[in-house]
């Protein structure tokens, strides 16, 4: 008899951009460039295995510092995922891997978002807070503009209320 | 058990009526289909086909037409594993959310029973959403469709 699915939450995104793995590689590191795409928040991520992933957020306070699992740039990224921020909810860490895989000279990227429980809450502000940064990040580099966002639209403000994913 | 869906989100820095033009002007798709383009007839009950040439690839019919938010449509390959199967169905939605941009979600749905294509069509769709999105925006659609299974590139 086969032991019960597992229903463990899991997000999986991907994306084509149109600059090499090593710009994007980048920007998902240095926090003057996420600064830009990711609605102000500055994530430092350009440490070894070992070393911690920090970022802060518009305001200045401290929205993350997890270790880095894994990095072999311009290829993967791996690191845990904790929002430090009073108003998220207190879950375990979770983890967040890039893949950058060079595409007829545009990069692939997927992000894959695991390890939640199954009543995580954080999985639903990241699943909208992931297509928003990446959509944001895709476009900055690609025009020199990160996407505006002041979202007018309360609605959809409110489903985009992790998009400090 | 819920039936599958495969869902694709991406933000696009254009009004609504800029996403609504890429994905039913025949010109404007073939700027960012590599050498493919859809085909639509009138908007609504009308055939909507995506065709390499004259080559028909899938034959869809418009199912939902509501300029600029929301047109679906059947997915029906005429070559392939899933040609024989009943149609499935298409959505593709897209919002205003300020500041001149939009949301567009693409719902591919309607599958028929055990249909395996809910684990193969994902990937074209995120294809189709990148290189629309870079369209839009810059005017330059993306190289992603040159290689498919039983098609010269």
């Amino acid at each position: 008899m086969n032991a019960a699915p597992l229903n463990k939450p899991k997000f999986v995104y991907v994306t084509y951009i149109a600059a090499p793995p090593a710009k994007v590689w980048d920007a998902l590191t240095k926090p003057d460039i996420s600064e830009i795409y990711w609605y102000g928040y500055r994530v430092a991520a350009d440490g070894k295995a070992g070393d911690l992933m920090t970022a802060t957020g518009p305001t200045g306070e401290l929205s993350h510092r997890d270790p880095i699992i894994e990095s072999d740039p311009p290829r993967r990224l791996v690191y845990g995922w904790k929002p430090l921020e009073k108003d998220k909810p207190d879950e375990r860490p979770s983890r967040v891997t890039f893949e950058l895989a060079l595409f007829k000279g545009q990069t692939r990227l997927t992000v894959i978002h695991d390890q939640f429980d199954e009543d995580s809450k954080i999985f639903g502000m990241i699943s909208n807070g992931w297509p928003a940064v990446l959509s944001s990040l895709k476009t900055f580099l690609e025009t020199g503009h990160p996407l505006d966002p002041s979202w007018k639209d309360a609605a959809v403000a409110e489903q985009l209320s992790g998009s400090d994913a | 058990m819920s039936k599958p869906s495969v869902v694709y989100v991406t933000f696009i820095s254009a009004p609504p009526e800029k996403v609504w033009h890429a994905l039913t002007d025949s010109k404007a798709t073939a700027q960012y289909l590599s050498g493919f383009h859809v085909a639509m007839e009138t908007c609504q009950g009308g055939a909507s086909l995506f065709k390499r040439g004259d080559q028909v690839f899938n034959r869809g019919t418009v199912l939902v037409c509501d300029p600029p938010h929301r047109l679906s449509v059947t997915w029906h390959p005429e070559l392939g594993e899933f040609s024989n199967e009943k149609p499935s169905r298409v959505t593709f939605a897209i919002e205003a959310i300020g500041g001149g941009q939009s949301r567009l979600t693409i719902t591919h749905d309607d599958f028929a029973a055990d249909s395996k294509a809910p684990a193969t069509v994902g990937e074209g769709w995120m294809r189709v959403a990148a290189s629309l999105k870079s369209f839009v925006e810059n005017g330059k659609g993306m190289d992603l469709f040159a290689v498919f299974e039983g098609v010269d590139a």
